[in-house]
């Protein structure tokens, strides 16, 4: 009577299309995609909403499609939060230890951790995920566990990960009209992370780039930890955009033109830019002759200055933790250039982020697009997992049927 | 090529660098080179060619580096300016460490080719970067080079405005329309290249000067921004008696200055007289007095500095800013240079000036009947009027870059910049 898999549900708005994953966790924590539903996304720019009516549209379809896929209906979502209004930063929580020559426990660490997570206090950011980084006890710094070891101050650090208030509020009652419930806002980054990388990478140093279509985010991992995370609100649109521009061509037909077969390898290989592409005209204007030269250059010229910005950012923020390895994730990480870029850039191999650990049809598992939403499910499945180690796992299966049948019944 | 030219260590700086960015920045540099006492000794000297051939010509003591040996091949880049930048692009890392704690960086460039209109943005913006001060002396190109290096240097024009601190666009056409019939290529080339090179030296002499008689990059800069202007830098030089006058009246009809509406519309002007051991005090009141009276509504700034090599020779040369809605090159279309100097030709006397002078010479005014005198008075201060006081607005041109689907978005800002707009755009690439 017990054999009950909790449905988990993933959704992210991007600014090119709106994705809900529902995935099916078993009592051995095994995760299984049995659903999945897209729909174009028409309100949404670098991540944040700016025509929420046709937004609630698209995110319905969504919804529609996953649902009928999976045949489950979908009560709450675990939602992809990215924008310019996210940013991170290193909370700090300092614990005097009153007793003399005590050694540190657990519970000094929770305090220590929970007085950092207190110390965010800037008004109208909320954070969304916090992660426990490492201590520093009296003068020995960046110390991982400091269980069982003498000091009289203890300083826990948290990477904290913030959004705006109101931008998160507003995604709340865009789906609040839908009868949909959000179980957790997470930082889409960190998702997309936790979807495609193991534990080894995690310890090496790795740096997982999700190129979306209106940003870009970016979580840089380092001893087991994560070290810096961030949002820059430029992504493939911007590319297309400043095809659009240089070109005199609308945005569909530039986001055309990057994926076609003579441009992929124009961006490949400069030996395969000689020739021109011929646009094909309307009943609005002749056909154009657009030379792969330049549309390489200007398609080269915006991933590059992407990837030197993040490779800046992380750089001045996490020093000691320069990357190992660089993982592509997210849409753009099909554009034929982006993996030589980065080799260039951040001198370390590339590769494309693949799910792991999660069972489902392949063609959403073996794709960097979808790296994020189902990520937002294995994020669910981690937190679920967790409570049912604290609960000793048959409460935890108790709640979750009357969980169940709360949401089946508002 | 490159051999010569290691990757130069960050220390290796100098007070002053100066970058000849093409064949004409190079002719340029070459005659800067060649009168560069008044720099200062910690005054360094680059030239950065795509064309092998034309680097070698390079003056010995002036460091050379060839630019873009993939893209160009060493055979220039056929005047496209996508391909000077590229090629510029490939030598980031040494242009870095070269210009690295450098305080001014002088770019001289003809901005209607290649190497000059596509790489002295890019190369302005890491000079910017790296905190010096950017000073721009651009060739723009004339009517007879074509409408596609008409177009380019205009394009390259707004570019190098985003990324210098102070643009002076130096007008070839100007040069050209006062020519008379039958005037010598030779000499004409001669004199275009000492007409980039002169007050760029005299201009570059001041600013090294630390006394109360230099100009400091921030005057520039505060002249540039609150007169919200296009600038051109004149010098003319005389000697003899009365040198002060004929120096002041050839700078007043200077050929970049022939377009409308010449000195009498300028809103600012930086001066710099200088002359010999014999330069007196006098003669630059003198001189300041004169300016001052050819443009009264003009904010004149006038600062003197002796360089033993004029001899008995009295220079005058000045930064002319002219306010960005009166300039010549306003226009958001390519001008093809015709309608503001037929004005002017229409009151030339019959037959033109007078048959063309060495180089280094700057014609006297020309003489004109009454009539035409008054009609080019009327017009010039008509326009002033009309116009009433210089906007305040701190942008030169207005330049409408396209951020198309993010127009209703907050804007994407780092360092300055608007990461919305097009990458090519901000970097001063031109697609057409």
């Amino acid at each position: 009577m017990f054999d009950y898999s909790p449905i988990l549900v993933g959704l992210e708005i991007g600014t090119s299309k709106i994705c809900a994953v529902v995935a099916e966790l078993n009592s051995l924590n095994e995760l299984t995609v049995t659903g999945i539903g897209q729909e174009p996304s028409r309100g949404v720019r670098k991540g944040e909403l700016v025509d929420v009516p046709k937004t609630a549209e698209d995110v319905r379809k969504a919804l529609v499609l996953a649902e009928k896929m999976a045949n489950v209906e979908i009560n709450a979502v675990y939602l992809a939060v990215t924008g310019g209004h996210v940013s991170s930063t290193v909370l700090r929580g300092i614990l005097p230890i009153a007793t003399a020559h005590r050694k540190i426990t657990k519970q000094d660490i929770e305090d220590a951790v929970g007085l950092a997570r207190q110390s965010n206090a800037e008004p109208g950011f909320e954070v969304i995920d916090s992660v426990r980084q490492d201590f520093d006890l009296d003068d020995r710094a960046s110390v991982p566990d400091p269980t069982g070891q003498v000091g009289s101050v203890l300083t826990a650090h948290v990477h904290a990960i913030r959004a705006r208030s109101s931008r998160l509020e507003t995604m709340r009652q865009l789906l609040g009209e839908m009868q949909l419930g959000v179980e957790k806002p997470v930082f889409g980054g960190l998702a997309a992370a936790l979807a495609v990388l193991n534990p080894e990478q995690k310890e090496k140093g790795v740096l997982v780039i999700d190129l979306g279509a209106g940003t870009t985010d970016y979580t840089l991992f380092g001893g087991g930890i994560l070290r810096h995370s961030g949002v820059l609100a430029v992504g493939g649109d911007h590319l297309a955009n400043d095809l659009g521009c240089a070109f005199d061509i609308s945005l569909e037909e530039s986001r055309n033109l990057v994926r076609d077969p003579a441009v992929a390898l124009a961006l490949r290989d400069e030996k395969e830019a000689r020739a021109n592409i011929i646009l094909p005209g309307g009943p609005a204007r002749p056909s154009k002759n657009l030379p792969l030269e330049k549309i390489r250059k200007v398609a080269i010229l915006r991933a590059e200055e992407t990837l030197e910005i993040i490779a800046e950012e992380v750089g001045q923020a996490a020093p000691m933790w320069r990357p190992r390895e660089v993982v592509l994730c997210g849409g753009g990480a099909r554009l034929a250039c982006i993996e030589n870029l980065a080799r260039q850039v951040f001198r370390a191999p590339v590769s494309l982020g693949k799910v792991r650990n999660v069972s489902g049809p392949a063609d959403v598992l073996n794709n960097p697009e979808f790296a994020a939403p189902v990520g937002l499910v294995r994020y669910a499945a981690m937190r679920m997992a967790k409570t049912r180690v604290a609960d000793g796992g048959i409460v935890s299966r108790i709640t979750s049927v009357f969980r169940r049948n709360q949401h089946r019944t508002t | 090529m490159n051999s010569d030219s290691p990757v130069p260590s960050p220390g290796a700086s100098a007070g002053l660098l100066v970058v000849g960015l093409g064949g004409a920045g190079l002719a340029a540099l070459r005659r800067l080179a060649a009168d560069a006492a008044g720099l200062g000794d910690d005054t360094a000297f680059i030239a950065i060619e795509t064309d092998s051939a034309s680097l070698a010509r390079r003056p010995e003591g002036v460091e050379g580096r060839l630019a873009g040996t993939t893209v160009a091949r060493g055979w220039g880049c056929g005047g496209d300016p996508v391909h000077g930048a590229a090629a510029l692009e490939g030598e980031e890392a040494w242009f870095r460490a070269r210009i690295a704690g450098v305080r001014v960086v002088c770019l001289l460039a003809g901005l209607g080719g290649g190497t000059g209109g596509g790489g002295a943005p890019f190369f302005a913006r890491l000079a910017r970067e790296s905190g010096a001060f950017v000073i721009v002396f651009g060739l723009t190109a004339a009517e007879f080079e074509g409408e596609r290096r008409r177009a380019q240097s205009l394009a390259a024009l707004r570019a190098l405005r985003e990324s210098a601190h102070a643009v002076i666009a130096q007008p070839l056409e100007g040069l050209l329309r006062l020519q008379a019939p039958g005037a010598a290529f030779e000499t004409v080339r001669d004199q275009a290249e000492e007409l980039l090179a002169q007050p760029a030296g005299a201009l570059l002499g001041a600013l090294r000067r630390t006394s109360f008689t230099g100009v400091s990059p921030g005057d520039i800069e505060r002249v540039l921004r609150d007169h919200a202007g296009t600038a051109v830098a004149i010098s003319a030089r005389a000697s003899g008696p009365g040198r002060v006058e004929s120096a002041v009246a050839s700078a007043s009809t200077h050929p970049f200055l022939a377009a409308d509406p010449g000195l009498p519309g300028a809103a600012a002007v930086i001066a710099v007289v200088s002359g010999g051991t014999d330069l007196q005090m006098d003669e630059v009141n003198r001189a300041a007095e004169l300016l001052r009276a050819k443009c009264p509504s003009a904010e004149v700034i006038a600062t003197a500095g002796v360089r033993p090599a004029l001899g008995d020779q009295l220079e005058v040369a000045a930064l002319v800013v002219t306010p960005a809605s009166l300039a010549p090159e306003s226009s958001e279309t390519p001008r093809t240079g015709v309608d503001a100097a037929m004005k002017f030709e229409d009151a030339m006397p019959p037959g033109g000036l007078p048959a063309p002078q060495p180089a280094g010479f700057v014609p006297a005014p020309p003489d004109l009947t009454p009539e035409q005198r008054q009609r080019v008075v009327e017009t010039q201060f008509g326009r002033r009027k009309s116009k009433g006081k210089s906007p305040l607005q701190t942008t030169f041109n207005f330049e409408v870059v396209s951020i198309g689907r993010f127009q209703q978005t907050e804007p994407t800002l780092r360092r300055g910049q608007n990461l919305d707009e097009p990458t090519w755009a901000r970097r001063g690439l031109t697609m057409n």
